[in-house]
């Protein structure tokens, strides 16, 4: 190491370092610790008030809060699914040297350069019941009109398919990059020895994609859990608490209700549950490195 | 060397500091449109050349920032006021317009920023219930400038003084007042009926799906509200006792919601539950429902709107049956205990609110003044016919949770509970109201009024 290079190293990046502590490390660390007061900001003169770990024990006791963890893991769970399985099939057709795979691309793309909220108001004039189009669609299956976001059971799937719509690429991109990675020199070893396609795929294209898979559902969960403006410019989490999410619930804990102590502790429940799924997925990756 | 490191470090980070705290006070308040100042033509100077006289304006150099309510119906002529108010008095008007989901943040947000924050808000009245101890008292500037308001509703002066329980006390001068009327179509209906009993009548008569139903109303949550209150307030309860127990789930609130379930689910469109204001504004105009449970902007948009307006000139505003009315809110102008310049903010307001621009403002912007005999104006009624109905609406109207800082914990649950039974998520109205009126007294424990409750 040159002389003096340790020195110079703390002092250029002593900015940036000051950057994060102010706007990162300085509110999280407000927010932990008013995690632990009652504070709600509304009532004229009120100080915080320190409760200890009563705002995390009010939230197994809270029916609203648990009922939008419920809506946001379902929500999670059935999109990722859905994601997968069509993103790997994109993928694989991305991946066939098809003369209509740049265009298909370009497409494919389309929908993830638009802002959630243009795609939140966009999507909920495709379901408006009496005036939109996939009603009008439908109709020539013979399928009557249904109410899409006024129906407290459609309207979930009916998100579910706006995130599915969206994120698709996200998961076809990332796969695609995995199979261009796999060495095409397996794929002929194993033609030569008489494999078909399908023992292809299962034994060689599945197996060696793994990592890209855990890396996409790694990014897609956490993208999912903190689903807010789609769901907000469609529902604003109706009909009823049909699409509470979450995000919404803990939006209007603390930017509605000004309930400072309980938003706070709230996120930070939510944090450590997306921390969990984070370490399980990451771990997975770094077995796969050692194991190699 | 340390030493020399460590000074360096400190001076550059407190330059950047300064110039950071520059570059926030600039941006404190965003300025979306500024009232462009008017550069006055140079008289033409034939005979002597003189030095000419500048007179300076009264507010040279002062600067008021306004956050406005979006999309109210005050929004407009506060643009167009705010050039005239530079014009006259030197006055710079920046204007912010933030969505009405944004303006308790905004509002925190401002608080903080102190004299950086903004000089005046024209929102809901009901902010200032939770804001009221960083806000202006403004009955010593009322006095000072003699600003009338003998004129104005009942329901204005009422509930426009002694928030915060601080008695006579007025924090808030209103523009508009705002309930929720029924729009009707006068080819469809034409006698507006005086009981429920007619006003189902009518609705039925009027639902012929797909072709025409009888209502359109925004049925997402939050705006299911005023439905709910019209009907139960007709019935004659209180939503809370004086000593703040909730009624809301009494037998006529149990009534009160099965009456708006069975209206929506059998003469509303399909999927009204997940309609927004618009969705409800554009049903009525085009024809597709004949009458309208809403506030007013939402519909007028679209009945000024040639292109969307299919009944021509063909309805009305009525209150609703039996006495009934949403809940009241209006739009007024608060002004921050911080500001600079109370006088030219007042000023602003009062001459923006005064009657001969409150009747401008009425016919070129439907603007619903607190004045009460504008809406007897034959000008005022030429323009805006509507406003002989809408009068009837405000004289019985009255707001929810009057003076409770914790309003907005008190009402947004309102909708959801509502919402909740209306999609079928809870099928029991009584368990509805019991758990809204659970969450109401857990709101209201909080903090509990020293004042009794009040409608």
């Amino acid at each position: 190491m040159l002389p003096g290079y340790r020195k110079w190293s703390i002092i250029f990046l002593l900015p940036s370092g000051l950057f994060l502590i102010f706007a990162y490390v300085y509110p999280m660390v407000y927010s932990f610790i008013m995690s632990f007061f009652s504070y709600s900001m509304l009532i004229p003169g009120a100080k915080p008030v320190f409760t200890g770990i009563n705002n995390y024990l009010s939230i197994f006791n809270n029916l609203a809060f648990l009922n939008s963890l419920r809506i946001t893991f379902i929500f999670s769970i059935v999109a990722i699914f859905f994601q997968f399985i069509i993103g790997l099939f994109l993928a694989l057709v991305m991946s066939a040297n098809l003369r209509i795979t740049g265009v298909f691309r370009v497409f494919m793309f389309i929908p993830l350069m638009i802002a959630p909220v243009v795609v939140g108001i966009l999507w909920r004039n495709l379901y408006h019941a009496s005036y939109g189009v996939i009603n009008f669609f439908i109709s020539f299956l013979g399928i009557p009109p249904q109410i899409w976001l006024g129906s407290a059971k459609q309207a979930l799937p009916a998100v579910i398919v706006v995130e599915i719509w969206q994120q698709l690429p996200v998961f076809a991109f990332i796969l695609a990059a995995g199979i261009a990675s796999i060495p095409t020199e397996l794929n002929k070893a194993a033609l030569v020895d008489g494999c078909g396609r399908m023992r292809i795929f299962w034994h060689i294209t599945l197996p060696l994609l793994k990592p890209a898979i855990i890396v996409a559902f790694l990014l897609r969960i956490i993208d999912t859990l903190r689903m807010f403006d789609i769901v907000y410019t469609m529902t604003q989490g109706g009909p009823g608490t049909a699409t509470k999410f979450l995000s919404l619930q803990i939006y209007e804990k603390g930017l509605r209700f000004f309930d400072i102590g309980n938003a706070a502790a709230q996120s930070w429940f939510f944090l450590i549950i997306v921390l969990l799924i984070e370490i399980y997925f990451i771990r997975l990756i770094l077995r796969r490195g050692t194991a190699r | 060397m340390k030493r020399i490191i460590s000074c360096i470090l400190a001076v550059i980070f407190a330059v950047s500091m300064v110039f950071l705290g520059i570059g926030c006070k600039e941006e404190a308040a965003p300025v979306e449109k500024e009232a462009a100042p008017v550069e006055e033509e140079a008289a033409p100077v034939e005979e002597e050349a003189e030095e000419p006289v500048v007179e300076e304006k009264k507010y040279e150099g002062v600067e008021l920032k306004i956050m406005v309510h979006a999309g109210s119906s005050g929004e407009r002529p506060i643009y167009e006021f705010a050039e005239e108010f530079y014009d006259k008095t030197g006055a710079k008007i920046s204007i912010e317009t933030v969505a009405w989901e944004n303006i308790m943040p905004k509002l925190m947000a401002s608080i903080e920023a102190g004299e950086r924050g903004y000089d005046i808000y024209y929102t809901n009245p009901e902010f200032s219930y939770t804001h009221w101890p960083s806000l202006l008292p403004l009955n010593p500037y009322i006095e000072k400038y003699n600003y009338d308001t003998s004129d104005w509703f009942e329901a204005a002066v009422k509930y426009g003084e002694g928030v915060g329980d601080v008695p006579d006390t007025r924090y808030t001068i209103p523009a508009s007042m705002v309930v929720a009327p029924v729009f009707y179509n006068t080819e469809k209906i034409p006698e507006y009926p005086t009981t429920w009993e007619g006003y189902e009548e009518v609705l039925a008569e009027n639902t012929n799906p797909p072709e025409e139903y009888g209502l359109a109303v925004a049925g997402v949550p939050v705006q299911t509200v005023r439905q709910f209150y019209a009907r139960f307030w007709s019935l004659g309860d209180p939503l809370l006792t004086p000593d703040w127990k909730p009624l809301i789930n009494n037998e006529n609130g149990v009534r009160a919601l099965e009456m708006l379930k069975e209206t929506i689910d059998n003469f509303t469109p399909p999927g009204v539950l997940g309609w927004d204001n618009p969705d409800a504004g554009a049903a009525f105009a085009n024809g597709l429902c004949a009458t309208y449970e809403g506030w007013t902007g939402n519909v007028l948009t679209f009945l000024e709107d040639p292109a969307e307006n299919k009944i021509g000139d063909n309805w009305a505003v009525a209150m609703y049956p039996e006495g009934g009315t949403g809940n009241m809110t209006d739009n007024s102008f608060a002004i921050f205990k911080t500001t600079k310049n109370p006088d030219a903010a007042f000023e602003f307001i009062a001459e923006f609110t005064n009657k001969e621009n409150s009747k401008r403002w009425a016919v070129e912007y439907a603007l619903e003044t607190p004045i009460r005999s504008i809406y007897d104006d034959p000008e005022v009624q030429a323009a805006q016919p509507w406003f002989e109905g809408y009068k009837e609406a405000l004289d019985v109207a009255k707001p929810a949770f009057w003076r409770v800082p914790q309003w907005i914990e008190l009402f947004i649950p309102t909708g959801e509970m509502v919402s909740k039974y209306l999609s079928g998520e809870i099928t029991d109205p009584q368990v509805a109201l019991d758990q809204l009126a659970a969450t109401w007294e857990e709101a209201i424990e909080k903090a509990p009024p020293e004042f009794e409750y009040m409608e």
